[in-house]
């Protein structure tokens, strides 16, 4: 046991008995909250923007760099709030794109390609761990969801396109296709027909030279971040929303048939208000 | 992982060494998680191999064999499966919660993570894995019913499934933890209730593919119903106050503190 181990028991006072049944929660907890970040995450980025990060050549410039940051920062921000408020820690929106990631990667090779045959190069989901590392590392160095919010969900919305360029390079170099120029990521997806695209094919742009990305990249990616400022702020209110844990007083029945007899039914109430965080 | 705690019933060899038990074992959990995995890879091979085979025409007397027989079994399954859970849960619930020792209330307490951790398990199967598997079959085939092979896995097993799991833990908590007998957790039920909408939402989403657009876009407002109520999973930073908050008094309570116990 080192001398910080030691310091560390002291300010608990615990006892040596009870040391083991303390880092037993830690490890339940850690288990608990990486489910429940993976699960959320992943279900919300799904069902507000996952489309546009489903295909490589969906990946344009317009909705994709708006979409995705703005989608996922939301749980960002959300879990952010409720690891710093709870724990401390610095950590809710790496833990959220870390699990997002791979979530999406397990799903990419299993389903995508697994299921329904589509190549991997079609469908190498977005990352926003950049981001992520760096809201976090705004809160901890600023201790102020106000600033993180002003700098970080502005840093958070700008660095998702340079963040996701490495991979994407490849897909943006020019081929031949039946006498006219496209992106390689175009030429794959024109392989890759998709019975789910009429509307896809009206919204995103696709199949011209457009799709070479040039300025308008950072025009949306400028939009995104101011749209992220203001998400940033409403989703770590959720956040703190979330940590409410009020206990609402209930009847005698219902105490009653909950086994909380005589005396005790009546301190009910008052038991209840007493719990801890009931007033937070 | 396991953690003992003493006891204050004397060993069978009548030792003056206190008997331990148990307060948390994995065990369970472990295996429970083995079951479910069990199942999920189950599905996902069955989908592998009959969805494309026998999945493409909703009319075909091969899809009432391979699929409706799926959904019909698995359905009733679950939930009957479920309410069994449910019955016992209730049955047995401690009907004297004033007599209750400090260490059984934490011992309870371990339990209920238990429950939790099942049921983010298997939360996580239809929000991350299958829910976007779902989106595989979308963007491949056009939909001619509700009920196609994705959909009979991710909204008539998986959602069952955690349902299950959810409201057992809400049981759980209410029939054998005090806190919870004596007034409703706000964040306990947000945490139970919002993700089993989920179930009754799928109302509206087929009803909307049926009547406004057979296509598939994910991020389209007629699926905002799922991830919404999927927010409601953030109430566990709530229930994490509550029960961290008082397992922490558990932990001195029952194992004393440092002054009467110094680990040094």
């Amino acid at each position: 046991m080192t001398e910080n181990d030691r310091a560390i028991l002291k300010v608990s006072e615990l006892s040596s008995r009870a040391i083991p049944w303390s880092r037993t929660l830690d490890v339940l907890i850690i288990v608990v909250a990486a489910f429940l970040v993976w699960s959320v995450s992943h279900i919300s980025f799904l069902l507000l923007g996952g489309d546009w990060d489903f295909f490589i050549d969906w990946k344009d410039r317009q909705y994709w760099i708006l979409i995705i940051p703005i989608t996922t920062i939301i749980m960002a921000a959300s879990f952010q709030a409720i690891f710093w408020n709870l724990f401390r820690l610095p950590v809710g929106a790496t833990a959220s794109l870390l699990l997002l990631l791979l979530g999406t990667w397990i799903v990419r090779y299993h389903s995508w390609q697994g299921l329904a045959y589509f190549p991997l190069s079609l469908v190498v989901p977005g990352t926003c761990l950049m981001g992520a590392l760096v809201l976090d590392a705004i809160l901890v160095l600023s201790r102020s969801w106000l600033v993180t919010g002003m700098f970080g969900a502005v840093l958070y919305g700008l660095l998702f396109y340079p963040a996701n360029w490495i991979y994407m390079a490849g897909y943006f170099q020019p081929v031949m296709n039946m006498g006219d120029m496209t992106s390689v990521a175009d030429l794959i997806g024109y392989t890759f027909p998709r019975a789910g695209t009429p509307e896809y094919i009206r919204i995103i742009e696709r199949g011209t030279l457009r799709t070479f990305g040039d300025t308008p990249t950072w025009v949306s990616a400028f939009f995104s971040a101011f749209v992220c400022i203001f998400l940033y702020y409403m989703f770590w209110g959720l956040g703190v929303l979330a940590c409410n844990a009020r206990f609402f007083p209930v009847g005698e029945r219902f105490k009653l048939i909950y086994g909380n007899k005589g005396k005790a039914a009546g301190k009910a109430v008052g038991a209840a208000a007493a719990q801890p965080g009931a007033a937070s | 992982m396991s953690i003992q705690v003493a006891s204050s019933i004397p060993s069978a060899r009548a030792s003056s060494v206190p008997k331990e038990r148990k307060m948390f074992s994995l065990g369970p959990v472990a295996i429970g998680w083995g079951l479910l995995l069990a199942v999920y890879a189950g599905l996902r091979l069955y989908q592998g191999a009959f969805s494309f085979e026998y999945g493409l025409d909703a009319t075909s007397p091969e899809f009432a064999t391979y699929w409706m027989t799926l959904f019909k079994v698995e359905v009733p399954l679950i939930f009957g499966s479920g309410l069994c859970v449910w019955m016992y849960l209730w049955f047995t619930r401690d009907r004297d919660m004033d007599s209750m020792s400090g260490e059984t209330e934490l011992k309870r307490y371990f339990g209920l993570i238990a429950w939790f951790m099942m049921y983010t398990f298997s939360f996580l199967w239809i929000a991350s894995f299958f829910g976007e598997g779902d989106a595989t079959w979308h963007q491949t085939v056009i939909r001619d019913t509700a009920l196609t092979p994705s959909h009979i896995v991710v909204f008539y097993a998986c959602v069952p499934m955690y349902i299950v799991f959810g409201v057992s833990s809400l049981l759980y908590a209410t029939t054998r933890i005090p806190a919870f007998a004596r007034g409703y957790s706000l964040p306990l039920i947000m945490a139970v209730l919002g993700p089993g909408l989920i179930l009754p939402n799928l109302g509206f989403n087929e009803w909307g593919h049926a009547f406004w657009m057979t296509e598939e876009i994910f991020s389209h407002p007629l699926h905002w119903g799922f991830p919404i109520l999927g927010w409601t999973g953030l109430a566990l930073g709530g229930l994490f106050i509550q029960v961290i908050g008082r397992m922490a008094e558990l932990f001195k309570e029952v194992g004393g503190t440092a002054d009467n116990a110094n680990p040094a």
